[in-house]
């Protein structure tokens, strides 16, 4: 949680992939828009009115527009698969025991409940390198659970579980937010996930 | 200075005066006057909830006003800006100005129904008003269920019934223009020989007619639930939360293209004109109208992809969303092309145009980002979605009206607005939305979420920014009100064809009479025959 921070640290075992991919687009997206960008500056400034360059009539204007058509077609089908499998992990969690954490939602607080009875408000403790199984329901409106540092985010809603997963992979404290409007106090529905070494997880259990 | 300040010619708009000869006007040139002035007055209403929210999201924590009267704020820019502004922002002020007048028609195919759909506006507006004034409403533009339905405490049901009526108005434009544009044409006037601006027209309309009434059901059945207590969308009572997701984003995801196609539309007459090209490829951007217009009926779940809905319908609408942004890539890519070659000018028209194809380029582009499943469950419901959006809408559609406003302005008003003010507007207002909505996309990357009252300290460097960027851009969008206001009493006295433009609405004369045209015009050429220098 350091300032002035343009990179959202990540903390699961999801995040790196969801980085790259990030990145990838982002690299794409912006090569494409600066090259719209200076081809609209450097038209506009050549074939300014009064300027002396010669105006040539374009040739092959129906190849020129299947090559615009296909060629991001073809670009878009690459992300879209890519994003999509990426997208079925989160509703596969890995096959190893997890931890079953049982969330309700609620105007405006989250409960936690350890498989062992603890329970907690507004905040969650787990070890790192161990799957979380999370299974959410509300008490009265949409919520969502929303841990930035994880890159997850899933709706809880009444009268229906949902189930969202994510492994830590470092120690530290992360945002947990509420991403969907509940009413009044939305923007306080929120408190920390902790990412705690397995002994002191252990320990903590106890107390 | 001025060497006139009567205007010459018995025209629409000295043709009768007095209140009464307004208000009971069937001429369609009137009647957008008068949408122009109701959107104008909601326009600035929501940008003061905006400037608001600015101001309160300067400062991490909530102290400027409450937390109940911030998300009654957002609602009410919400609902005002896209039902009582941008819908009808283009199709209602421009398109019912230029509709018949591009196509060489007297008037809309039912003069009446026009006139009823101003009134049905108004009173959706009044009834929208009344309820933000007893109190508001803080359920969000969006209407959740089941807050909206069952928990709120807010004036939800009389806010409804403000939308329920207004998409009335919407319903009747759609179904006039439809009517118009196929029976009413010119002599000569095929189809391919339309102007871009008619076709996104048409296919807004379509999209009008087909989707508002699923709204109108839709809020029903949140007004139903809320009063009798039946079980439609809350568990409790036996209903799903989901459903209403999957009916309101049926009719509010085309709204999107409700309020960008139109834009598009007015970019390609901008641009072709202040070019003196042709549109490159004038086919392809016809087909790229019709097939944003269809597509965009069967992406809706996108906006649903972390809501519960199951993995493999989520894949669906991904796909779908991908395949609706190629023809807005082709669109931008022959925006691109008909500059080349072409003979450029900057006047006020065209700087609004080319900020509005950088500006719609932007949004499109973070759209995939959002199209992408697992990208959008991080990004969804965070201020990057706000940015998207407003990329689109405010940085599309309301730089392609003010382009549009100012473009017809002579014909509208038979006055030139002042230059120079025009020119130095189009870059305040483009240099403030972007330092305005940019750092939102780094905000919702960065994990803050939408609707926040209060948020994390270390962002508030980011939000600073935007809502420095915020001022900037009101300073930008009430200078044309002043020049423009200023413009049509000490205006120079415009011709009938200032831009040398090509479409019809050129031959008549500036501001048009009663009927538009002394003789029907008969169209022998294509659309944007502007002749290239070679």
């Amino acid at each position: 949680m350091e300032s002035f921070a343009l990179l959202l640290k990540g903390a699961s075992s999801l995040s790196a992939s969801f980085d790259l991919l990030f990145i990838s687009l982002l690299v794409l997206c912006s090569v494409v828009a600066l090259s719209i960008t200076f081809l609209i500056v450097f038209f506009a400034i050549k074939y300014r009115r009064g300027s002396k360059a010669k105006r040539a009539r374009i040739r092959g204007a129906r190849a020129i527009e299947f090559a615009w058509t296909f060629i991001p077609l073809g670009l878009f089908l690459v992300i879209f698969v890519w994003a999509a499998k990426l997208y079925t992990e989160l509703f596969r969690p890995p096959q190893k025991e997890a931890i079953e954490i049982a969330v309700v939602g609620k105007q405006w607080m989250w409960k936690l409940k350890h498989p062992e009875g603890k329970q907690e408000i507004n905040e969650l403790h787990v070890p790192y390198g161990s799957t979380v199984q999370l299974t959410m329901i509300s008490q009265d409106v949409i919520h969502s659970f929303f841990v930035p540092a994880f890159r997850i985010k899933h709706d809880v809603l009444p009268g229906r579980y949902t189930r969202i997963w994510f492994r830590p992979i470092k120690t530290g404290e992360y945002y947990l937010f509420c991403a969907e409007y509940c009413g009044m106090d939305h923007s306080r529905m929120g408190g920390r996930i902790v990412v705690m070494e397995p002994s002191a997880y252990e320990q903590w259990l106890q107390q | 200075m001025n060497t006139s300040t009567v205007l010459q010619h018995r025209s629409y708009i000295n043709e009768g005066y007095g209140l009464k000869s307004w208000l009971i006007t069937h001429d369609h040139k009137r009647i957008a006057l008068l949408y122009l002035i109701s959107i104008t007055l909601f326009f600035f209403v929501g940008s003061m909830a905006a400037a608001m929210i600015r101001l309160e999201l300067a400062t991490p924590s909530g102290d400027l006003v409450s937390a109940e009267t911030y998300n009654k704020l957002f609602t009410m820019h919400g609902v005002i800006m896209v039902w009582f502004f941008l819908i009808p922002s283009i199709p209602a002020v421009l398109g019912n100005f230029l509709v018949p007048l591009m196509i060489g028609a007297r008037d809309l195919a039912f003069p009446r129904l026009n006139l009823a759909s101003w009134y049905l506006y108004t009173l959706g507006g009044g009834f929208t008003i009344g309820a933000l004034i007893a109190g508001g409403v803080d359920t969000g533009w969006t209407f959740y269920t089941p807050y909206s339905s069952m928990f709120s405490n807010s004036y939800v049901v009389a806010v409804i019934v403000g939308v329920f009526i207004v998409g009335f108005s919407s319903i009747f434009t759609g179904i006039n223009f439809i009517v118009t544009i196929h029976k009413m044409r010119a002599p000569g006037l095929t189809w391919f020989r339309l102007p871009l601006f008619i076709w996104a027209n048409y296919a807004t309309s379509v999209i009008l007619v087909m989707a508002t009434p699923v709204l109108a059901m839709t809020l029903s059945l949140v007004a139903i639930e809320r009063i009798l207590q039946i079980g439609i969308f809350d568990p409790a009572l036996g209903g799903d939360p989901l459903l209403f997701q999957h009916l309101f984003w049926f009719y509010s995801h085309p709204a999107v293209y409700i309020m960008v196609l139109p834009a598009m539309g007015v970019a390609s007459e901008i641009i072709t004109c202040f070019s003196r090209n042709p549109i490159f490829g004038y086919r392809f951007m016809a087909y790229a109208i019709l097939g944003i217009a269809v597509i965009g009926f069967l992406v809706w779940g996108h906006h649903m992809f972390v809501s519960g809905q199951s993995m493999y319908a989520g894949m669906m609408f991904s796909l779908l969303s991908f395949l609706v942004a190629i023809p807005s890539a082709v669109k931008v890519f022959n925006w691109t092309a008909t500059l080349y070659n072409g003979t450029i000018s900057f006047e006020a028209p065209m700087l609004y145009g080319l900020g509005f194809v950088g500006l719609f380029m932007i949004g499109g582009l973070t759209g995939l980002f959002l199209a992408s499943l697992a990208l959008d469950v991080h990004l969804t419901d965070t201020y990057f979605v706000i940015a998207h959006f407003h990329y689109i809408m405010v940085g599309g559609a309301v730089m392609a009206y003010f382009g549009g406003i100012h473009f017809w302005w002579p014909k509208m008003s038979g006055r030139i607005y002042p230059e120079n003010w025009g020119r130095f507007s189009a870059i305040v207002i483009f240099l403030g939305f972007n330092l305005t909505f940019f750092p939102q996309f780094l905000l919702g990357y960065l994990g803050m979420p939408r609707r926040y009252h209060q948020y994390p300290e270390e962002l508030q460097w980011l939000n600073e920014i935007s809502s420095a960027g915020a001022v900037l851009l009101a300073v930008g969008y009430l200078l044309p009100l002043l020049y423009l206001l200023w413009s049509l009493r000490y205006g120079r006295i415009a011709d009938s064809n200032p831009w040398k433009a090509k479409g019809l609405e050129w031959q008549a004369l500036s501001p048009p009479i009663r009927d538009n045209f002394e003789d029907t015009p008969v169209v022998k050429e294509k659309a944007y025959a502007y002749i290239p220098e070679h």
